[in-house]
């Protein structure tokens, strides 16, 4: 791979108008005509809000982010936090303390972690199979443990209702803890070896398996990270709009993916990254917001959210094929 | 004749009678527990539910044989229904006329329906065949487009304007010599879809592109539309499925085929679980095993939203029981289409 964006920390004016920052400019247009053409969307207090709102997708996401690095897909991530989402209710319906509902309702859902990592890994199930049946037991437990319904619980209180609605320096803190989990992660991303055994996973599977790297080992790793981190998202989720909804996997499933993919395309050319990640996070929220305030309905939105996936992978391909790359672009 | 990598008859009839064999004991274990089972109306329904789901997965089959994976189907599946229901409601002939029991409009409706679905997988056919897109992400984005677009006919309220009197709901309801129309539809794809990928130089050549692409293209085989048919085709009959839930529910439902996804992979790799590839033959059979279970558990008053568990773990049961070693001497192989095969194939 004699891609240089992978590992150099160069940064050049010039690379603005490459071709893997094109979905930056796409997004800084966006939000050029939300500014221009709704007054509510350039509050300050908006584009805050809009931060807030992506921070519990972006933490739900970062596991799946390096999943699909290596090759591989998660697509229980979702459902993973709707299950947490519904214990959390639970839980503190029956009156536990936040403390010990946090934890609980973590571990329960790091076990379909551990499922898929040990279907995948030991079985050898192709991984969509086995989050996707993962995925399946995890929406019907959810909806087994509320007949169906959605639980509704009272406000957070204390540290969590801080975490969630509270602003730290006029940011909100929600906000900035995601943004530290991302520093954080980008850092074991690009400048340690496991971070680089991602990559070489996802570039040729062959080639790291006579190197001697732990193939299995990552990707369990990998998959019952994603679940934890699902799972603190969902406890997250639940906590700010105060009930558990077993069918609230259906609508972050999709943009999960989408932000994932459309991160690929941005900063790595086709590799998905976690700055990426948080990049398309920010650009998907900022259309459910504007696309809300300028009253389209929501389906505009996933006609949107479509259409930048295409142009985002037509973009990378065509990028590939110039450099002579060539073949199949190589997410997922 | 005793080549091993070949298809061989008695392979088939092996793998078969396994899958005859697991879904008999299902269905003795279901008539112990529930004396209204083995009746001809619950037979009936059963085949009559299975319809819908074998015909979505028939079509991903296709997908699954190149070694591909289309997410979108099911929103295709989506904006089909909503675009049949749509012309239902519009009536465009001026001068409609019966046809047996339904009005004249149906039919042009129904497939319109199934046309446009097929357009929507010519996309994702042309993406991840001709410019090489990654098909997950390509299908993704696609998929994410027609389910918006198919919100696009009513605004996403139900459609139930003509539904009641055009005779759509016919296709549902109709019967062919005492057995419902959807199952001799059914009956009749899937026949069609065995003779072409088992019997014949075009399903052979799929195959082909499947296992080696490389391979199948220096012997001649040209990929690509191989690529672009699999991709309509899949879209097709999915379509074709979520106008025969449409038709069945009475409504133009924006949902209707929402719920296809699992259903549709757990009957393909049912089958792959037995048969170690995919073919239309385990997909039947994966279908049949999965609906099999949805009924009986449904007979015994399980609650509708436990219906994924249910799938869910009988794939897992299915796929890990096929992947222990019983001779001790066949070598474990990855199943075709898992993510290590995709990764070599650049």
């Amino acid at each position: 791979m004699k891609n240089d964006t992978i590992t150099t920390n160069g940064f050049r004016l010039g690379n603005l108008f490459q071709a893997q920052y094109g979905l930056i400019w796409v997004a800084l247009l966006m939000v050029a005509v939300f500014a221009v053409s709704s007054d509510v969307f350039r509050t300050a207090g908006n584009l805050l809000e809009i931060l807030r709102q992506s921070g519990i997708l972006a933490i739900m996401v970062i596991g799946l982010t390096w999943i699909v690095a290596t090759g591989e897909i998660d697509v229980s991530f979702a459902d993973i936090a709707a299950f947490t989402g519904i214990v959390t209710a639970v839980l503190l319906k029956a009156g536990f303390s936040w403390g010990i509902t946090f934890i609980v309702a973590a571990l329960l859902g790091t076990v379909f972690g551990v499922i898929s990592g040990f279907l995948v890994v030991y079985f050898k199930f192709p991984a969509l199979i086995a989050t996707l049946a993962v995925s399946g037991i995890a929406k019907s437990l959810a909806s087994l443990m509320g007949k169906g319904a959605v639980i509704h619980i009272t406000k957070a209180e204390g540290l969590v209702y801080q975490l969630v609605y509270g602003n730290v320096f006029g940011m909100p803190l929600l906000f900035i803890v995601t943004l530290s989990i991302y520093l954080i992660c980008r850092y074991l991303q690009d400048r340690t070896t496991a971070g680089q055994h991602l990559y070489a996973l996802g570039d040729n599977r062959q080639a790291t398996q006579e190197a001697g790297i732990k193939e299995g080992k990552i990707l369990m790793s990998l998959f019952i990270l994603s679940a934890l981190l699902a799972s603190i998202g969902g406890i997250l989720l639940t906590a700010t709009v105060s009930s558990g909804n077993p069918k609230i996997g259906a609508s972050y499933f999709l943009d999960g993916l989408t932000v994932v993919f459309l991160g690929a395309m941005i900063i790595k050319a086709g590799q998905p990254n976690v700055i990426g990640t948080l990049i398309g996070v920010i650009i998907l929220s900022t259309l459910g917001n504007g696309l809300t305030l300028l009253g389209e309905y929501f389906f505009v939105g996933n006609i949107v959210k479509g259409l930048l996936l295409v142009f985002g992978v037509v973009v990378v391909t065509f990028t590939r094929y110039k450099k002579r790359i060539g073949g199949q672009y190589s997410i997922a | 004749m005793t080549d091993k990598k070949g298809p061989s008859i008695s392979d088939t009839l092996k793998s078969i009678a396994i899958f005859v064999m697991m879904i008999a004991v299902i269905i003795i274990i279901f008539s112990l527990v529930e004396d209204k089972f083995l009746t001809a109306r619950n037979l009936k329904m059963l085949l009559r539910h299975m319809s819908i789901s074998a015909l979505t997965a028939l079509g991903l089959t296709y997908v699954i044989i190149l070694g591909h994976y289309d997410m979108s189907f099911y929103m295709v599946g989506c904006f089909a229904a909503m675009t049949t229901s749509y012309l239902n409601k519009m009536d465009i002939m001026m001068d409609s006329f019966m046809i047996g029991s339904i009005h004249s409009f149906v039919i042009p409706a129904v497939l319109a329906g199934i046309a446009v679905g097929c357009a929507w997988g010519l996309i994702s056919g042309i993406a991840v065949g001709f410019l090489k897109m990654n098909d997950m992400v390509t299908t993704i984005g696609v998929g994410f487009i027609a389910f918006g677009t198919a919100y696009l006919y009513s605004k996403g309220s139900f459609i139930y304007d003509n539904f009641l009197t055009s005779g759509i709901t016919e296709i549902n309801n109709a019967d062919w010599f005492y057995v419902p129309f959807p199952i001799v539809l059914m009956l009749g794809l899937y026949l069609i879809s065995y003779l072409i990928l088992s019997r014949s130089k075009f399903g052979r050549n799929f195959y082909a592109t499947g296992s080696n692409r490389i391979a199948a293209i220096f012997s001649g085989v040209r990929v690509v539309p191989y690529i672009i048919v699999a991709f309509v085709i899949c879209s097709g009959l999915t379509s074709l499925a979520a106008i025969m839930t449409t038709s069945a529910q009475g409504v133009g439902n924006v949902k209707a085929s929402i719920n296809f996804l699992m259903p549709a992979y757990a009957a393909v790799y049912i089958g792959i679980s037995v048969f170690k590839k995919a073919t239309v033959i385990g997909t039947f059979f994966g279908a049949l095993f999965t609906s099999v279970m949805l009924n009986g558990f449904t007979l015994m008053a399980m609650p509708f939203y436990l219906s994924d568990l249910i799938i869910a773990v009988s794939l897992i049961i299915a796929i890990i029981l096929s992947k222990i070693d019983w001779t001790s001497i066949q070598k474990k192989n990855p199943i075709p289409g898992s993510g290590s095969e995709i990764a070599y194939e650049k």
